[in-house]
């Protein structure tokens, strides 16, 4: 395959700092060097590479627009510029980036203690400490309000019961956000590995994201000291609010798995011989590439422009609803009609084509499915909820 | 310990080639840093992390700002500063007038060590290093593959056909570094966020003048004429054919 010169249409690249360009490249020759060579085998063996995660660490990638606590304070189109190089590689790696930076350290650093930030936060930017983002339950998804875990005050300590699902990073987490309603609120906490009454179960059995840790989340009379609760929130615009962060940087993380498939099948077409003449020759295989490059070209400027809103504090959940589902809507899209480009190779793993495919149906779901973020934007735009 | 590190900024491996009357048309062109040079960087950033000092950047190139953010990627790697001559009429296939401006901006810069790499992609002359070398009047050792301070002594190590030859040269001394001299690090956020700060100075210079090569034409190599598929009834056959071509036409049997 040719090398990979990401795409940029619209040249994009001109309205962005010679630092976020720099971030872009970086992470780019590190994905083609250290996750494109290997992650084919660890998606067959279901397994997540967990000797990249001191080199993202050490590269500063984790919570990379957060500031202080050892973390970059990068702008906000920085880190989706990341995150879309990182998806290029596989959703995975991306997940486990957006779970540690916008789930777990957002959090701590958004509504915890200033002891709770010294403890956690420079570890976990050096990738030294991993986190979770408990919110999920078996009995609720898309509601999460129903919650069922629950925290009791003991007096010295909090007691958790309860079980999540669908946990990514949960069994080699260090830590967890754990939210649970104590006296029928929804509250913060943070659970740590070695926490009594916790335990941390991989999930088996995914033909999506198998190159991401997927885990249930137990707790039978989990006892955690008083100090762990996140003091400055309270209810579900907590996790909500995390939620925003990471539907922002799944925005940009898309658009990557779709560029990459975009990349695949250009090349594969202008080499795929059919007829006596390259497939890309064809009306309706052209028509299939210019369609893809439409749709990143805008999920793309959709995303910068986002980015920028982020950065001056003007973009508002709706509008990072607007982007998580236009952008894995387009992105599934263009992975479907990649894979019939490549004819009967499209399904192989010498293509990344069928795992980005997959991985962007676990991408539809979580942090929001498709719908709900259509419910989002219907309330937005008749002041009525329909979720009920 | 003054470190200088030289680089060529050189078409990128993904650009067009054409030629247009015996030139290359360089207008298309996107450039990028000399791989072989950034091994030189990373050498050099790693002796300034050893022993200290300074790793200043020298390139020389046209007025095109399109390269700067490359050389910034080196300034992240650890590079401390870059001083950039900008040339209008610069060309990559002049190594011995390029040779004469980069020397003379290096004589001021008090070097413990100049290095580089081997050869510039573009039109592998590997005649810079070593010309740099003469006319600052310090030895060289080009086409190095490993590196080492000893004491006031640098240790150089050449992978030569079937064998490994080691030189000790006195500093200050000029190395060109071979391919995989070492692993170019990944910086991280923060170096990419420090390198904005680090001065990038870029400097006007006149065109060098005589005493050089010229080139006089350039042309693409041909186009591969299609193979011949040898028929036949049956392999026997074939193979008669085949034979006989390769006696008479090949001339190899
Ligand atoms: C690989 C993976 C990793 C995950 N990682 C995490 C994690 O780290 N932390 C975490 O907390 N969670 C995680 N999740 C869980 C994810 O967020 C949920 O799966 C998601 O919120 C959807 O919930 P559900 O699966 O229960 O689907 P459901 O809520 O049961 O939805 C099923 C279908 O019903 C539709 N639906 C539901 N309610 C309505 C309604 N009111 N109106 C119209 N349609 C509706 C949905 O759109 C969907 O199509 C992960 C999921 C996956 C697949």
């Amino acid at each position: 395959m040719s090398r990979y010169e990401g795409v940029d249409f619209y040249n994009i690249e001109k309205h962005l700092t010679e630092e976020e360009i720099m971030v872009r490249d970086l992470v780019r020759d590190w994905v083609d060097e250290k996750v494109i060579p290997i992650i084919e085998d660890y998606y067959t063996k279901g397994t997540f590479p967990m000797e990249l995660i001191s080199e993202i660490g050490e590269m500063g990638l984790f919570g990379c627009n957060l500031e202080g606590y050892e973390c970059a304070g990068l702008s906000n189109v920085a880190y989706g510029l990341v995150c879309q190089e990182l998806e290029r590689g596989d959703s995975a790696i991306r997940s486990c980036v957006s779970v540690q930076g916008s789930l777990s350290m957002y959090p701590i650093h958004a509504f915890g203690t200033e002891e709770q930030k010294q403890k956690y936060l420079p570890g976990m930017a050096q990738g030294k400490l991993i986190g979770c983002f408990g919110l999920t339950e078996p009995d609720h998804g898309s509601d999460p309000g129903g919650m069922e875990t629950k925290a009791v005050d003991d007096g010295d300590s909090y007691v958790l019961n309860g079980a999540k699902m669908w946990i990514t990073n949960g069994t080699v987490a260090d830590l967890a956000i754990v939210w649970a309603k104590l006296e029928g609120k929804i509250r913060g906490f943070i659970v740590e590995k070695s926490d009594s009454g916790f335990s941390a179960p991989e999930m088996k059995g995914k033909h999506s994201l198998r190159a991401s840790i997927t885990s249930e989340l137990v707790f039978q009379d989990c006892k955690i000291p008083k100090d762990r609760v996140l003091p400055e929130v309270q209810g579900l615009k907590g996790p909500l609010s995390c939620l925003t962060q990471a539907r922002y940087g799944i925005t940009w993380g898309s658009i990557g798995a779709a560029m990459g498939c975009f990349h695949s099948s250009v090349d594969y077409s202008k080499s795929r011989i059919m007829f006596k003449k390259p497939i890309a020759s064809f009306q309706l295989v052209q028509n299939k590439l210019a369609w893809m490059l439409r749709e990143i070209t805008k999920g793309q400027l959709l995303a910068y422009h986002l980015g920028r809103a982020k950065d001056s504090g003007e973009a508002t959940p709706e509008m990072v609803s607007l982007g998580k589902m236009n952008n894995v809507d387009v992105a599934i899209q263009i992975a479907r009609m990649a894979r019939d480009i490549h004819g009967a190779n499209g399904i192989l793993n010498e293509y990344p084509i069928m795992r980005h495919m997959a991985n962007l149906e676990s991408v539809y779901t979580y942090e929001g499915t498709h719908d709900i973020h259509n419910l989002i934007l219907g309330r937005w735009i008749t002041g009525i909820q329909a979720f009920e | 310990m003054n470190i200088v590190v030289l680089i060529k900024m050189v078409p990128d491996t993904e650009s067009r080639l054409e030629i247009i009357d015996g030139k290359v048309n360089e207008s298309g062109f996107k450039y990028m840093v000399n791989p072989y040079d950034e091994f030189a960087v990373e050498q050099a950033v790693q002796f300034k992390e050893a022993v200290g000092g300074k790793v200043i950047i020298v390139s020389l190139f046209s007025n095109n700002a399109s390269i700067d953010t490359d050389l910034r990627k080196m300034m992240a790697i650890g590079a401390d500063e870059a001083i950039v001559l900008r040339q209008e009429g610069y060309r990559g296939d002049r190594p011995s007038s390029n040779a004469k401006i980069l020397a003379q901006t290096i004589k001021e810069l008090d070097a413990d060590l100049v290095i580089g790499g081997v050869q510039g992609i573009d039109y592998y002359q590997g005649a810079t290093g070593p010309m740099i070398a003469h006319m600052l009047g310090i030895p060289h050792v080009s086409g190095v593959t490993n590196l080492a301070l000893n004491g006031d002594k640098i240790t150089a190590k050449r992978q030569i056909e079937g064998g490994l030859q080691v030189i000790d040269s006195t500093m200050p001394v000029l190395i060109t570094c071979q391919k995989d001299m070492n692993k170019v690090r990944f910086p991280a956020l923060k170096d990419i966020m420090m390198s904005k700060r680090k001065s990038f100075e870029n400097r006007e210079v006149p065109l060098g003048e005589g005493n050089d090569i010229e080139t006089i034409d350039c042309s693409l190599p041909p186009a591969r004429g299609g193979g011949v598929i040898i028929e036949g009834e049956t392999t026997e056959e074939k193979v008669d054919k085949l034979i006989e071509k390769l006696k008479t036409e090949a001339k190899v049997l």
